[in-house]
């Protein structure tokens, strides 16, 4: 065991990989069944992560399920996958609502909310550069936290950026869950046979890089984590029958902007007002007076970079979050 | 008649459909319904089948719309726009109503091509005046991207997979646009996003027909395309240039091509830059590409002379 | 009480009780034995006596799509079929019942296909027994003439605000011509009273959002309004039934009983055939045997407790159900019937029949073999089959050589 990052606080420990590996399989992390809740965005993978995690987990005798929610929402949208792990057979198939591991295969996702229902003394894989002190510190969470830099796993490996292979890794190598050579298998196994024989094998050197360069810790002295609001939902008495609404427009109180990865840059003096962007942006967040293109409205705007693409002018331009 | 279709004055009007959807990042079907409805100069009542529109637009406690709204099911929309529309011919008779109003329904491919022809075909013959939108993104992407009748020929789909026997769709998409042409009602026209103006002259017109009228309009979809949110637009240019997405309407019987490309291209230009034709490249399919560049000639050859059929 | 008999068909009854409703919108497609209602009613519209937008549609699924429609569009609602039309448009059944649309619609009761077969049944009806809507069942013209007006009065009941249908059996009721009495015109829709909408689509100044998605967190609440929506039907339709009752003098209850009280030998069927047993019921009653029926008329709401009262202390019931509930061995209205028994802690031994699917005939002969099977039940003390029987099933290998039991007559004479 290490201190923390040389910052010299130790009541963080940074734990090396695999306090698990001595012991894989479920009890790894002293539980009959585990659950886990990936936290992915639509074409990001976590379904499929959940799936290989399955397969691999069906390779050393183990009793599996992976599932998805399936929303409205579409490609870019927030996504859900689980996954149960057990020895024995698992014969419940309600939706997992304190998962022991939470997997956060997006960064821009990584808030509080996906904490909801963890286990205090769970595990919480994230994706992202920050240290797991950081992360701890960040959303308040008192159980273990393990991070990898996807991004540079993915370029390690010649892969395209998809973070779903390296966080699988991840997982597997934090909490133990899963022996390396079960889950290479998997993965060499699932990619061989869509993508073929090359991209199988960059995918299996993801997987043994995410294993080296994951970075786990949690606090000696477990705290307490905050108290969630549960916003309360109307009861049946309270419905308008027939679930008729009343308030047009209302889905403006649903906030697509935390969709985005990149974001318009509006320069005012390049623009003819044509309003093409106007007319095509799908979420209508170029904003006007007048006639008049006044900027983008970042509530809404998902990204997607069509009115950087329409404007005949070098007014818009797609500049990456942050 | 009515009000100018001038962007300028529109962008003072509350969008007929406001952010908070949750269509894909990029989706076009979101801005079509936006030119058809600032289009109409009456009140519109909506109805929306069954689709990626209806859902991602209404997640209950939700809704992105700024007028009447209804969904009732996939296969339904012009039997439910009928309902609606004959409560308002009886109810203005009975004086109950005053406010003249417009009716549109609209559908994807899947509840257009496919599942609710036969009801759209029902409330066309029956001559109700409403119009009938149909935003094709040519495959059933609400589902996660499964072949429709509306697929090109060679298309790749979750359904028609690339694979060593078959390489995508093996069938030519069925012409709704002359199936509806057929029921001789008075306005029947193909459009585009990318040609906006076009478009809302078209939607025009189709309000103010005397009786049921039909637009077709090009729909790129992100995920099901396999292209980039950004290119939507683009995409649909490139299939008007090369003619595989031809404009026409058809006023009265009277076919007009509405749009004609400065140079027509040739498909692979429309091939190449969307995944789900990728494999079509390959040189082994060089001659299901000639093939397709001959239908797409003697269609607009056809439509040229115009013909619908 | 002004009141005009005229002599008509259970179809021309329930067309005849639908223009006085004067509905806005009438959509509907032609269906064996249905049509006659729809032939009816178009006369009326061609003859101007009704202001009503009728939508011939192509087919039922899309009649009751513009059924939903023209509902959500702020008007009364009409229409009307049977059997595959009832199936085809069942997706949408359920749409009406869900986006709480009153309307009402006449269900000619007709067997199911396969094998085809045009003849009265109830599987149909039964069919879409969970789909939220109320379902009265008639016995004859008056009762679906009648049920016409209470179930469109119920219907748009504002703490209701669910679908209604009126269930009647089909040519046994719909195409048989018998005595009916009309009220006036004026009379029916001071009753009904003019449309209220519950909601309206054509309302531009509040636009409507109707027919969301609603997901994992708002679905089951939806579900359970709608289960109060029918509660509340129970309790609202005994009042509704006497207000129609000081309109034309005929009373109903939730259930009909006929010479009830002190039987002890009870037969419970829907429709048609519960008037048939009345006939037997006299006889055997003249001859000393305690004998009645009971004839639900609410299948949906099922008025489970007052049933279950009124038949404490009997000591042996048949219920005869014309339609199947294929692999729970009890029809339809068995299941009901011996559920809502269980719950009320009457225990009585109940026989459950599948007769007369497909329009098979039962006769009056054979209701009075079904009470001398109660008598014998009680008798000898065993209880009935736990199964359904199939009444009047031919059973066991046909019988060989059929020309050994042939007589001549000729031969005989002399
Ligand atoms: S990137 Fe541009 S077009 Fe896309 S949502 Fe944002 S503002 Fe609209
Ligand atoms: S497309 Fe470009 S030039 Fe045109 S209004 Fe938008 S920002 Fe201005």
């Amino acid at each position: 065991m290490q201190t923390e990052l040389g910052s010299g606080v130790d009541f963080y420990v940074n734990k090396a990989i695999g306090s698990a590996m001595e012991s894989p399989g479920v009890e790894a992390i002293g539980a009959e069944l585990v659950e886990v809740r990936w936290h992915g965005r639509g074409g990001q993978g976590a379904v499929t992560g959940a799936k290989i995690l399955a397969r691999a987990a069906t390779k050393e005798g183990l009793w599996i399920q992976a599932f998805s929610e399936f929303g409205p929402e579409r490609r870019g949208a927030p996504v859900l996958a689980f996954n149960r792990i057990g020895a024995n057979e698992i014969r419940t198939y309600a939706p997992v609502e304190e998962p022991d591991v939470v997997v956060v295969i997006d960064p821009a996702l990584l808030e509080r909310a996906v904490l909801r229902g963890l286990k205090a003394e769970g595990w919480l894989v994230v994706n992202t550069p920050f240290s797991p002190r950081q992360v701890a510190r960040n959303v308040s969470f008192s159980g273990t936290v393990a991070t990898l830099d996807a991004a540079a796993v993915s370029r390690e490996a010649s892969l395209p950026p998809l973070a779903n292979i390296p966080m699988l890794g991840a997982l597997a190598a934090a909490t133990g869950l899963i022996q390396r050579s079960a889950l290479e298998e998997a993965v060499f196994e699932t990619f061989r046979a869509s993508l073929g024989e090359e991209t199988a094998r960059k995918n299996v050197r993801a997987v043994n890089l995410a294993w080296s360069q994951v970075r786990i810790g949690h606090y000696l002295d477990p705290g307490s984590t905050e108290e969630e609001n549960e916003c309360a939902l109307p009861s049946w008495q309270e419905l308008e029958p027939g679930g008729t609404l009343y308030q047009p427009g209302s889905a403006r109180d649903y906030l697509t902007g935390m969709w985005r990865s990149s974001y318009p840059l509006f320069k005012r003096e390049e623009c003819n007002d044509c309003l093409r962007c106007w007319v095509f942006c799908p979420d209508t967040s170029i904003m006007t007076n007048e006639g008049k293109v006044t900027g983008i409205d970042l509530q809404y705007c998902k990204g997607c970079g069509v009115c950087a693409a329409v404007c005949p002018r070098d007014a818009l331009k797609m500049v990456p979050e942050n | 008649m009515g009000r100018s279709l001038n962007l300028k004055e529109l962008t003072r009007e509350t969008p007929p459909l406001g952010p908070g959807h949750r269509l894909c990042a990029g989706c076009t079907a979101s801005a079509i319904v936006r030119l058809v409805l600032m289009a109409a100069d009456r009140p519109v009542v909506v109805v929306n089948a069954t689709g990626c529109l209806e859902v991602a637009t209404t997640v209950y406690p939700y809704t992105a719309w700024n007028m009447p709204w209804m969904h009732n099911a996939f296969e339904n929309a012009a039997a439910t726009v009928s309902g609606i529309e004959a409560a308002y011919r009886v109810r203005m008779r009975r004086g109950e109503l005053r406010e003249p109003l417009y009716f549109v329904a609209f559908g994807g491919d899947g509840g257009t091509y496919d599942i609710g022809l036969q009801s759209l075909s029902g409330a066309l013959e029956r001559g109700h005046r409403f119009v009938y939108v149909c935003y094709d993104n040519e495959a059933y992407m609400n589902t996660g991207i499964q072949r429709s009748s509306s697929t090109p020929l060679g298309s790749w789909t979750t359904t028609t997979p690339v694979g060593s026997v078959t390489v995508g769709k093996s069938t030519r998409r069925k012409d709704l646009t002359a199936i509806i042409s057929a029921h001789r009602i008075p306005y029947v026209a193909q459009c585009a996003i990318s040609h906006h103006m076009d478009l809302m002259r078209k939607a025009r017109k189709a309000f103010d027909a005397t009786g049921p009228a039909f637009l077709n309009i090009l729909s790129p979809c992100v995920p099901g395309w396999r292209i980039e949110p950004s290119d939507t637009v683009r995409v649909s240019q490139m299939a008007v240039d090369t003619c595989f997405w031809p404009l026409f309407e058809c006023e009265e019987g009277k076919l007009r091509v509405t749009v004609q490309p400065k140079e027509k291209k040739p498909v692979q230009e429309y091939f190449q830059i969307q995944g789900r034709y990728r494999h079509l490249l390959r040189p082994e399919h060089e001659a299901l590409v000639a093939k397709m560049q001959q239908e797409v000639d003697q269609d607009w050859q056809r439509l040229k002379e115009g013909r619908i059929l | 009480m002004q009141q005009e008999t005229r002599t008509l068909t259970g179809n021309e009854a329930v067309a005849l009780a639908t223009k006085q409703l004067r509905p806005h919108v009438v959509a509907a497609y032609p269906i064996t034995p249905q049509t006659g209602i729809i032939e009816t009613f178009s006369e009326y519209v061609s003859n101007g006596e009704v202001d009503t937008e009728l939508v011939l549609a192509e087919s039922e699924h899309s009649a009751m799509s513009i059924c939903v429609g023209a509902a959500a569009a702020g008007s009364r609602v009409a229409t009307a079929t049977s059997s595959q039309g009832l199936a085809l448009m069942a997706e949408i059944v359920y749409i009406a019942a869900g986006m709480r649309l009153p309307m009402v619609m006449a269900v000619t009761n007709r067997a199911l296909s396969g094998p085809l077969n045009i003849h009265c049944d109830h599987s149909d009806s039964m069919m879409v027994r969970d789909s939220g809507w109320i379902q009265i069942f008639c016995r004859d013209a008056q009762e679906a003439y009648d049920s016409i007006l209470i179930a469109t009065r119920l219907s748009e009941k504002q703490s209701v605000r669910l679908p209604a249908m009126v269930c009647y059996d089909g040519f046994f009721v719909s195409h048989n011509l018998t005595p009916v009495q009309i009220l006036t015109d004026e009379s029916v829709f001071s009753f009904v009273g003019p449309f209220k909408a519950g909601v309206d689509l054509l309302d531009t100044l509040h636009p409507a959002t109707m027919g969301a998605l609603a997901l994992q967190n708002y679905y089951l609440e939806f579900k359970r309004a709608q289960a109060e929506a029918m509660r509340q039907a129970l309790d609202w339709a005994p009042q509704i039934q006497e207000e129609f009752r000081l309109v034309s003098g005929r009373s109903y209850g939730m259930f009909q009983q006929y010479r009830l009280e002190d039987a002890q030998l009870v037969l419970i069927a829907l429709g048609s055939v519960s008037r048939t047993a009345e006939v037997v019921v006299d006889r055997l009653r003249s001859a000393g045997w305690k004998v009645g029926i009971l004839a639900p008329r609410f299948y949906r709401p099922f008025p489970r407790a007052e049933l279950s009262s009124a038949l404490v202390g009997k000591r042996a019931i048949a219920v005869l159900d014309r339609a199947d509930s294929c692999g729970a061995f009890t029809g339809p209205l068995g299941l009901e019937v011996k559920s809502a028994l269980f719950d009320h802690g009457v225990t009585v031994p109940v026989w459950n029949m599948i007769y007369g699917l497909g329009g098979r005939n039962i006769t009056e002969q054979d209701i009075e073999g079904i009470f001398f099977q109660l008598l014998k039940i009680v008798q000898t003390g065993t209880a009935p089959p736990e199964d359904a029987d199939y009444f009047g099933v031919r059973e066991g290998p046909a019988e060989a050589g059929g020309s050994q039991k042939w007589v001549e007559v000729s031969t005989l004479r002399n």
